[in-house]
């Protein structure tokens, strides 16, 4: 049987609805949902508290979870941000980062995930270093993906 | 290279000598060169005798050429003086002038469009004239536009000239570099500026709800949307562009009357190649000296020009710009002081 072309098309949130404890930074700027992957786009920009900066890295076991399911979609793919024990030191308190992460796709009608670099009860890894967080670890609750107004067709 | 693509390029050359006015009646060894010259292998009189009897008589070929041999002349020519197999009809200038063309495109090396431009004009040059004599490439390489190093997002300008063609809204993330933030936004594309060597995208901003413009090297992973086109109804968005000197505009973002006072150093400068479109030399001072008016949108890029001539320019108008220049210069001053100090 000939078999059907996936198709990459998908769609894109745009400034998601979310929770976190880390300041607004790394800022979740974008979700892209197509058939063969998650992406979630962040920026970060250095802050005052290191004097050059300070690093940043990810933890590869970092996952995406459904609301209301325990099943763990774990990170497949980095884009311009290093994964655990590689790190980016940063040069200056002026410099930022645009950075994607890539997850398995998620199965249709899935309203909302978390993305969570550290589980709770797990002690915190200093994966994300931000001093004005609660945690150093990169845990983002509650993204909406069905936020009317905030949803686009990928062309 | 295919045989067949060969042969094509020889009964060029032959089009070429026998079109060549200053050489005319070229005879079999006169072709046997120009084909060995531009193809660089050595051809047998057989070869160009095929040749010849291809380009007169091959039904499939098509040009059935008027070809004649002059014994007086010991050469060969077309009994139709206008006969030439060139598909297209362009002339030696007009080839120098695509030739020209070419070599300023060159500058802007690594976009796509380009590359594209490349490929259409060696399938011109191919059909035509063969290919670009060394003599040819003398003509790219007498003229020499300043380097231009890479810009970040120079290859996304394809995407951006296919999606403001094709009336198609983007989502992109732009950085900007004084607020040090990053921002997901949606932009309808109306037109690609570019402006002291860097590239803009205009268009409607949905963030902003208006009409805005985003460097290029601060725009991050463009995706094209597939939802309703917000069209562009204010008119011809290049006039936009016309009352500024760059691209950010300070204060009010509305044209003022600029005057300057320019040191007789630089007055032939500015005379020979003006600041602005609109400058108008209102004095011609003793000394050599001048002053002129500009009505234009006061803009970052105006503070930074004013300040690139150093002493040899000056701000007489309006007051507040007179203030913006002063403590610019007062701060660099300061900086320059405490370097000493230490």
């Amino acid at each position: 049987m000939k078999q059907k072309k996936e198709s990459k098309k998908g769609i894109i949130i745009i400034n998601p609805s979310h929770k976190n404890d880390l300041d607004n930074n790394p800022q979740l700027l974008r979700v892209t949902l197509t058939n063969k992957e998650t992406k979630l786009d962040f920026g970060y920009q250095t802050e005052s508290y290191y004097k050059k900066g300070g690093w940043v890295r990810m933890d590869p076991k970092t996952f995406i979870r459904p609301i209301g399911s325990n099943k763990k979609y774990t990170l497949i793919n980095a884009t311009n941000i290093p994964l655990e024990p590689e790190q980016l030191n940063f040069k200056s308190q002026e410099d930022s980062l645009y950075f994607s992460l890539i997850f398995p796709a998620l199965p249709e009608g899935v309203d909302a995930i978390d993305m969570i670099e550290t589980p709770d009860g797990e002690k915190p890894k200093e994966g994300f270093v931000s001093p004005n967080s609660v945690q150093h670890d990169y845990n983002f609750f509650h993204i909406k993906l069905n936020e009317k107004g905030k949803i686009y067709k990928i062309k | 290279m295919p045989q067949n693509k060969e042969a094509v390029i020889r009964y060029n050359i032959i089009d070429k000598c026998l079109t060549n006015r200053y050489n005319p009646f070229p005879s079999m060894n006169d072709l046997i060169e120009a084909c060995e010259e531009e193809l660089g292998t050595d051809f047998s009189v057989s070869t160009i005798q095929k040749d010849i009897k291809a380009m007169k008589e091959d039904k499939g070929l098509g040009y059935m050429a008027p070809i004649r041999f002059s014994k007086a002349e010991n050469g060969y020519y077309y009994s139709d003086p206008d006969y030439t197999i060139r598909s297209i009809g362009l002339n030696d200038k007009e080839i120098e002038a695509i030739e020209f063309a070419t070599g300023l495109l060159k500058n802007f090396q690594g976009i796509k469009v380009n590359d594209a431009y490349n490929t259409a004009v060696d399938k011109i040059f191919t059909s035509i004239k063969a290919k670009t004599s060394d003599k040819d490439k003398t003509l790219v390489h007498a003229i020499q536009l300043e380097e231009t190093t890479h810009l970040r997002g120079i290859e996304d300008l394809d995407k951006y000239i296919y999606c403001i063609k094709e009336k198609i809204p983007i989502s992109f993330v732009h950085y900007s570099f004084s607020k040090k933030t990053y921002k997901a936004n949606i932009i309808h594309p109306y037109l690609l500026k570019e402006s002291n060597k860097r590239w803009y995208l205009v268009g409607y901003s949905e963030e902003h709800k208006e009409l805005r413009n985003f460097g290029i090297d601060r725009i991050y992973e463009p995706v094209m949307l597939d939802m309703k086109f917000i069209d562009h109804s204010g008119g011809d968005l290049r006039e936009l562009y016309k009352n500024k000197i760059g691209m950010s505009p300070l204060e009010s973002g509305k044209p003022e009357i600029i005057t300057l006072w320019v040191s007789d150093v630089f007055s032939k400068y500015i005379l020979s190649m003006p600041l602005h479109e609109s400058q108008t030399v209102t004095e011609h001072i003793e000394d050599g000296s001048i002053r002129i008016t500009m009505n234009l949108v006061p803009t970052y890029e105006l503070i930074s020009k004013v300040l690139s001539y150093g002493e040899h320019m000056e701000v007489e108008s309006p007051k507040w710009l007179i203030k913006e220049i002063t403590t610019a210069l007062n701060k660099t001053a300061k900086r320059y002081e405490a370097k000493k100090r230490k």
